[in-house]
């Protein structure tokens, strides 16, 4: 049997010769290769062309899972067959009409009516997806690949499977596109997920690994510029012009300014905190707790991305940013919950900011308007002024005081009128100049 | 010049949020005179229809200190906007200051001038 993998592997090598150049898959850059290393980025050049798997290759494929001591590599490789490769799914949700008023029949995991009025439309990524290519699925299940078949390793996969991968998370609220350089396209997408109030998301971590968010992901797709431009020409599916994926959050910080760290799961976090989840002294307020995470980014949505200066020159934020808004929440009851930031994420170094600014009520969506002005920034901001639950602390408000007309106060929840924020570029919260540590 | 702080002087630039104007600023409410509440109005609006108003504020602002939500700007709308205190100006809540309003989901800019202007779904 060995022998046999061995001269798979041997016909899949065959290609590469010492010095070849290959386009591995998650860059354009080419690399020497020699020796072992062509034996081993040809499996993964082979593993990569699953991607388009004919009957053959799967076949091949479940023989090589087999030889590798994988238990069940029928599921394995029906795993992947299911188009979970990010791109890979060719048929639609959205439908041109009401499946009720279409005449074409109604397939479970099939495009319905596609007669759209205004052009054609072709997925680009679908939840659930997953990243072969760069994400911690392909490098972990690959390399354990790789390792079983040139080492005789008889480690079992599928432990890998599901406890691994970068995938995307739903369900999709708020996204935009923008030229990362004059080669890719990058689709950055919120998603709206509740945790633990719901559905737990894989975590995500941030702050060097060490802290986790489950929740809402915002997470971005690179696609090649040229072959995105190209895409409607032909059946292909977006897989063809995904070039990489991620996390557009590595780094976070809280309202106060702290790096978000770990939640302190027998008392008050006291610093780090990601203070929509806590009270004023720390404690955990949110109604459920996270299993697998230390922290619930709770329902992004409509996010909204921002360019650099789309209103003209100088005008406008200074820095492409993605803003997005924690939505609702449920809180166990008590008097000194927080409230719901937004979070802005400055793209270029994937980091997220929680902002204090628009005020704490929870927001569906902020965008920002032409402030007409170098040295402004307006936006304008929807929705809800407070959807905490069923239990909110009302009598701790009324208790400080009374309305202007000397009647109670009502709980805030949609209660507001249309509103904006006008912001002043380059100040602290005090209004005076900000300045680095010592500059003063 | 981009960038600049109103006395002229050059602004820095580690700082992202103060670089974005997302650390000093105000919120502003649409208020109006008109007794006729939003939700009723946009019932009955037809396209072109104008409310005249003004951009108002509450006393809160943000001061970059965390405090319980009690102490949040999302009350001010229940109030007479400030320096309107006695006057007609109400802020345009959905439905006045005691009942709640319709959900106000998607706002999206006017992309084209001179439609600086900004649109809602309720």
């Amino acid at each position: 049997m060995k022998w046999t993998l061995k001269a798979v592997l041997i016909i899949i090598s065959a290609p590469l010769a010492n010095g070849s150049k290959v386009r591995t898959c998650n860059a354009t850059k080419v690399k020497p290769l020699q020796g072992e290393a062509i034996k081993r980025v040809s499996i993964y050049w082979y593993i990569d062309s699953l991607l388009f798997l004919t009957a053959f290759i799967t076949w091949m494929m479940e023989q090589l899972l087999q030889l590798a001591g994988v238990a069940n590599p029928s599921a394995f490789v029906q795993l992947i067959n299911s188009g979970f490769t990010i791109g890979a799914n060719t048929e639609l949700i959205p439908e041109a009409t009401d499946a009720l008023y279409s005449n074409v029949t109604v397939v479970d995991g099939k495009s319905g009516d596609t007669a759209f009025p205004f052009g054609k439309m072709k997925p680009l990524a679908t939840v659930g997806e997953y990243d072969i290519c760069t994400g911690t699925f392909s490098r972990k299940i690959l390399a354990q690949l790789v390792e079983m078949i040139l080492d005789d390793c008889s480690n079992n996969l599928f432990p890998l499977i599901f406890f691994a991968g970068d995938n995307i998370v739903g369900v999709p609220d708020g996204m935009g596109a923008y030229l990362l350089d004059d080669e890719t396209v990058r689709v950055v997408v919120n998603s709206e997920s509740y945790g633990p109030l719901d559905f737990e998301s894989r975590p995500y971590y941030v702050n060097g690994g060490s802290v986790s968010f489950t929740g809402s992901h915002i997470q971005y797709v690179d696609y090649d510029r040229f072959r995105l431009s190209n895409l409607m020409e032909s059946n292909a599916p977006a897989a063809k012009a995904f070039k990489s994926s991620g996390s557009a959050i590595v780094t976070s910080y809280n309202l106060r300014g702290q790096l978000v760290g770990k939640r302190n799961a027998t008392g008050p976090t006291e610093t780090g905190a990601h203070d929509s989840n806590v009270d004023i002294n720390g404690n955990y307020v949110v109604v459920s707790t996270p299993s697998k995470a230390d922290w619930l980014m709770q329902s992004l949505c409509s996010a909204h991305l921002e360019i650099r200066h789309q209103w003209g020159p100088g005008i406008g934020v200074e820095d492409t940013l993605f803003m997005a808004n924690e939505e609702w929440i449920r809180y166990t009851n008590n008097n000194d919950v927080i409230g719901l930031p937004a979070h802005v994420v400055d793209l270029k170094t994937k980091t997220s900011y929680a902002v204090g600014a628009f005020s704490l009520g929870g927001f569906e969506k902020i965008v920002e308007l032409n402030p007409q002005h170098e040295q402004y920034v307006i936006f304008s901001l929807a929705g809800y002024n407070g959807p905490f639950g069923n239990t909110f602390p009302l009598a701790a408000k009324n208790a400080m005081g009374k309305r202007d007309d000397g009647t109670n106060y009502l709980w805030a929840n949609d209660i507001h009128p249309a509103r904006i924020y006008v912001g002043v570029k380059g100040k602290m919260e005090d209004g005076t100049l900000f300045r680095k540590k010592g500059s003063m | 010049m981009p960038n600049l702080y109103v006395t002229g002087s050059p602004a820095p630039a580690s700082d992202f949020l103060a670089r974005n104007g997302l650390r000093y600023g105000q919120i502003y409410g649409f208020a109006t005179e008109l007794a006729t509440h939003r939700d009723t109005f946009h019932i009955n609006a037809t396209n072109g229809a104008k409310v005249s108003g003004k951009w108002l504020r509450g006393p809160w602002r943000w001061n970059g200190t965390v405090l319980p939500f009690i102490y949040d700007g999302s009350w001010d709308f229940q109030n007479q906007p400030v320096g309107y205190f006695g006057t007609n100006y109400t802020f345009w809540n959905g439905r006045g200051k005691n009942t709640r309003g319709a959900k106000m989901e998607h706002n999206s800019p006017g992309m084209l001038p001179p439609n600086f202007i900004f649109c809602f779904s309720l």
